[in-house]
């Protein structure tokens, strides 16, 4: 199977070294390895997230799917989103899905609470997001033009999914 | 005789429960609730129901009646003190009727500024499933 031989590719590269570089680079490759054996690293993300977007918009479809005031997950909202999870490389961990009582979809990165990054795609195609780091809080607006923003896609990376 | 829950300011230790009934909101693999459930909506009015003299039994059958009006399932709440909402710059007031109910408000108007509210209130929050959910 090809993932096994690349895989397996992968697995031959190493250091027999002990110095303090040597062992960086061989938990690195460690770290890497246990990454290609994981299956879901060979789908995209959007063959595993499709499915709960399409409920969420089917959820959405009416006013006050919430059970108080929400507004509607319109059409062009769901394009949207599903154009900002085409841009989002295969390597990124699986975000969960969701919907704000604004309309807007959104998109989960989350470790523990004091650790995640909530992306929200509005109708009109802005990226909204708000991220808890430890201490640290970012949060801002980022246009979306085909290409995922680096600022969020940085802050994915630093929430390391469990 | 006794003001009613309207009339009565809402002290910072007081309790108030945002009733989910959206199963998305809720994250499985711990019990917490997502930063969506606190999000304002257009009209920038988050309602809460107080605590305030209710049992918790009474507090369930508020919930309920809030989900008889979409009809949708109650799945649980996500309980914070005022004090909480307060100290993100927020105004809580009571707004009844219904009983008890509360509204937060003096949200800013970026969205941005919303989200990192409702992630810190949603990490404060304690979320308690419905005992009988229909």
């Amino acid at each position: 199977m090809i993932p096994e031989m690349i895989t397996t590719a992968y697995l031959s590269i190493g250091t027999n070294g002990y110095s303090e570089s040597a062992q960086f680079i061989s938990t690195q490759i460690a770290r890497s390895q246990t990454e290609l054996r994981r299956p879901e690293f060979y789908f995209s993300i959007m063959k595993k997230v499709l499915p709960d977007l399409m409920a969420v918009a089917s959820d959405g479809v009416e006013s006050g799917w919430d059970g108080y005031d929400a507004r509607p997950v319109t059409k062009g909202t769901f394009d949207r989103a599903i154009a900002f999870l085409e841009s989002l490389p295969n390597s990124i961990h699986t975000p969960t899905v969701g919907a704000e009582p604004d309309g807007h979809i959104t998109f989960e990165w989350y470790s523990s609470p004091h650790r995640l990054l909530s992306v929200s795609v509005s109708p009109e195609g802005d990226l909204h997001y708000a991220a808890l780091i430890g201490h640290n809080r970012a949060y801002g607006t980022e246009m979306f033009f085909g290409e995922a923003p680096k600022e969020i896609l940085g802050l994915i990376r630093r929430i390391d999914v469990v | 005789m006794s003001e009613e829950p309207a009339n009565v300011e809402i002290d910072d230790d007081e309790w108030l429960a945002r009733f989910i009934l959206y199963s998305r909101w809720i994250r499985g693999s711990d019990n917490t609730v997502k930063q969506d459930a606190f999000i304002p909506p257009q009209n920038s009015e988050l309602s809460v129901t107080r605590h305030l003299d209710l049992s918790e039994e009474e507090l369930w059958q508020a919930g309920q009646v809030v989900a008889n009006t979409r009809p949708s399932t109650l799945y649980g709440r996500a309980d914070l003190q005022a004090i909480t909402a307060r100290n993100q710059s927020l105004e809580v007031r009571a707004a009844s009727p219904p009983k008890n109910h509360a509204i937060i408000v003096s949200w800013p108007n970026e969205k941005p500024a919303q989200k990192i509210i409702a992630l810190e209130l949603a990490r404060a929050a304690l979320y308690v499933s419905n005992p009988n959910p229909a």
